[in-house]
């Protein structure tokens, strides 16, 4: 079952089948086009018309109702092809249009390499595919594959002209082919002014080696400069995702932030912006290289861009000269470490030390707990930085006496200045009676910037003296907190110094441990004590 | 020299001086006179009459007219106008002298 068209021939109405409607379209157009020029273009065509309206009607008789495929050709072979009419002022008789055999040309337009397989593919009628992988068989078992291919490379001539490709596929050379041809692919124009040389056979051999070299030169030109191209694009999209990334300041390690490496790295906001601009002239380097080495590279661009090299690689010295200098200074910064201790009696009575944290009005503002080795930091509005992280530890005393040591720590660029930035860091901590608070945080004056300011205590415990621990204190016990109970897990447990060795007093598979609540109330260690003492009599 | 293409020339050339004799015989519709040319072989493709026939017309030798037709549309039947009749008797003079020409010259050259 096939669609049919009705159409007016002539003033007669025919059914066609789709497919010789296309046919037929396509004759009656390239006699419009072939008359196109002619006065009386549309009395022709009309006459024309209505003659191939009386030859379908012949063809048709009676008995047939729809025109197929095979009548239209019938009739244009009765007709003929419009060049063969000469043309309505002089014109010759059709010229070439008797030659229709094949020709065995290489076919560049579909060209892997020379051309070779698709000519042949042309000519024989086979896949070029098949053909292509023949080739590359015969080469890898035997190795006459690659011969051949020269061989033949040198002997078959280049379809150029729009008629050699037509007579390389075989079909007849007349305008309406031609036209299709042109439409089909757009020919270069260096192609077409092309001249054909005449060549001695040993300036084809020698031109169809250059050829070759310099498809294989062209390949790898090409796939290197593609290979450019994707990488600079790909380092562009992860410079400009990594700036995005560090302008939103979302999910990010503190650190990297850009608000904290402004306000508490860099020496001043100059640095931080000249730094910037440093690393960005760094960076723009490769990618600029790999982006204009790539596009010239695959469109075999001859002419250099004037003065580039020297634009980039002033570039990279001004880029590297700021960030170097950048880096320098700020590396000189933490050039010197030193520490203070100072240490405090505490809870002289008490037989049992009750040690909490305070409240920590920062955390809504960025403290939070520890995690890794980043320090959290927040700048307070009246210009303090507030660190979240001083560390707990544990030891047994030498004397009779609490004590809490403290020891601050800061770097600078000499020893004064690293003495004078932990001098100038703020711990406050109090004791009353048998309560020891402890604030979470510690501070530092703003300009001092980050200079590696740390806070770390340590609590000495004389020999038989009980501390319990509110389980908020788990959040700034160090690993190493001198307990024989992990960090993490110390919070709402009693500790006593038993013969040098700082132990969980209530240690027995107890059911104490499950049942002390995550927040402690002073009832709740009043009991705990209770237990402790129970034990110990 | 490929003898195909001097034959088509010599077609050609003689094509208009044919056309014009066969409607000198009264007026005729293309399909007509394309059956007498073909059958005097001179003709190969029918899409050459058209263009000839325009030019012919265009030049004030033909004429045509349109006449019903009873098995279709109707039809263009050309004739010949006075100027193409004066123009077929100095073609048909030529001729003479051509033909007259050719077979002196080949007659001399074979004997």
């Amino acid at each position: 079952m096939n669609k049919t068209i009705s159409v007016n021939i002539g003033g007669t109405v025919f059914n066609i089948e789709e497919d010789a409607y296309l046919r037929l379209k396509n004759y009656l157009d390239a006699i419009a086009k072939h008359f196109s020029q002619s006065e009386g273009r549309d009395e022709i065509m009309s006459d024309i018309e209505a003659r191939m309206a009386e030859l379908f009607t012949e063809v048709l008789g009676k008995e047939r109702q729809v025109i197929l495929l095979a009548d239209v050709e019938h009739i244009v072979s009765v007709m003929g092809q419009p060049e063969e009419y000469g043309d309505a002022g002089e014109g010759a008789p059709g010229v070439g249009s008797e030659k229709s055999s094949r020709r065995l040309f290489r076919d560049p337009d579909n060209a892997s390499v020379g051309g070779v397989a698709a000519g042949l593919s042309h000519y024989f009628g086979w896949d070029p595919v098949g053909i292509r992988i023949a080739f590359v068989l015969l080469t890898v078992f035997g190795g006459s594959g690659l011969p051949i291919y020269i061989i033949l490379w040198l002997v078959m001539p280049e379809a150029r002209t729009t008629a050699e490709k037509l007579q390389m596929k075989g079909s007849r050379i007349n305008v309406d082919n031609i036209s299709k041809k042109v439409n089909q692919q757009f020919e270069s124009a260096t192609e077409t002014l092309k001249s054909k040389k005449v060549r001695d056979g040993f300036e084809r051999f020698f031109d169809g080696v250059g050829q070759l070299f310099k498809a294989l030169f062209k390949l790898f030109r090409v796939l290197i400069g593609a290979v450019f191209l994707a990488l600079g694009v790909a380092l562009a999209v992860s410079v400009i995702v990594g700036i995005a990334a560090l302008m939103a300041g979302t999910n990010l390690p503190p650190m990297l932030e850009s608000g904290f490496l402004k306000q508490f790295f860099f020496l001043s906001s100059g640095w931080y912006y000249t730094t910037w601009v440093g690393v960005l002239l760094l960076v723009l380097v490769p990618i600029a290289s790999l982006f204009y080495g790539g596009i010239r590279m695959v469109l075999n661009l001859q002419s250099q861009v004037k003065g580039i090299g020297i634009v980039l690689v002033a570039t990279l010295i001004v880029g590297s000269i700021i960030t170097f200098t950048s880096t320098i200074f700020h590396v000189a910064e933490y050039s010197k470490h030193e520490a203070l201790d100072d240490v405090y009696r505490i809870a002289e009575t008490a037989d049992t030390l009750h040690i909490r944290l305070s409240s920590d009005p920062f955390w809504h503002k960025g403290i939070k707990a520890r995690h890794g080795d980043i320090t959290e930091l927040v700048k307070e509005d009246d210009g303090r930085l507030v660190f979240g992280n001083p560390l707990l530890a544990m030891r047994p005393a030498d004397g009779e006496q609490f004590e809490l040591r403290v020891t601050r720590h800061a770097a600078g660029s000499s020893t004064d200045y690293a003495i004078e930035h932990a001098r100038n860091v703020s711990y406050e901590f109090k004791s009353a009676d048998s309560l020891l608070t402890l604030p979470p945080y510690f501070t530092a004056p703003g300009e001092d910037k980050y200079h590696a300011q740390r806070v770390r205590m340590v609590l000495f415990i004389p020999e038989g003296k009980f501390i319990a621990l509110d389980s908020s204190i788990d959040r700034i016990l160090r690993s190493d907190n001198g307990l024989d109970i992990r960090s993490g897990e110390a919070g709402g447990k009693v500790f006593v110094n038993r013969g040098g060795e700082i132990v969980w007093a209530n240690a027995p598979a107890d059911t104490q441990y499950d049942s002390i609540p995550s927040t402690q109330k002073e009832e709740n260690i009043r009991e705990v004590q209770i237990n402790v003492r129970t034990v110990e009599s | 020299m490929n003898i195909e293409n001097t034959q088509a020339q010599m077609r050609k050339g003689v094509l208009e001086f044919c056309i014009l004799g066969i409607l000198s015989k009264g007026e005729a519709y293309p399909s007509d006179i394309l059956e007498r040319l073909k059958e005097a072989r001179m003709i190969v493709v029918e899409g050459t009459l058209y263009p000839l026939l325009m030019r012919l017309k265009n030049s004030g030798l033909l004429n045509y007219r349109w006449v019903e037709s009873s098995s279709g549309p109707p039809r263009k039947y050309y004739d010949l106008t006075e100027e193409g009749r004066r123009f077929l008797a100095e073609l048909e003079t030529t001729w003479k002298e051509i033909a007259f020409a050719v077979h002196q010259t080949t007659q001399t050259q074979r004997s």
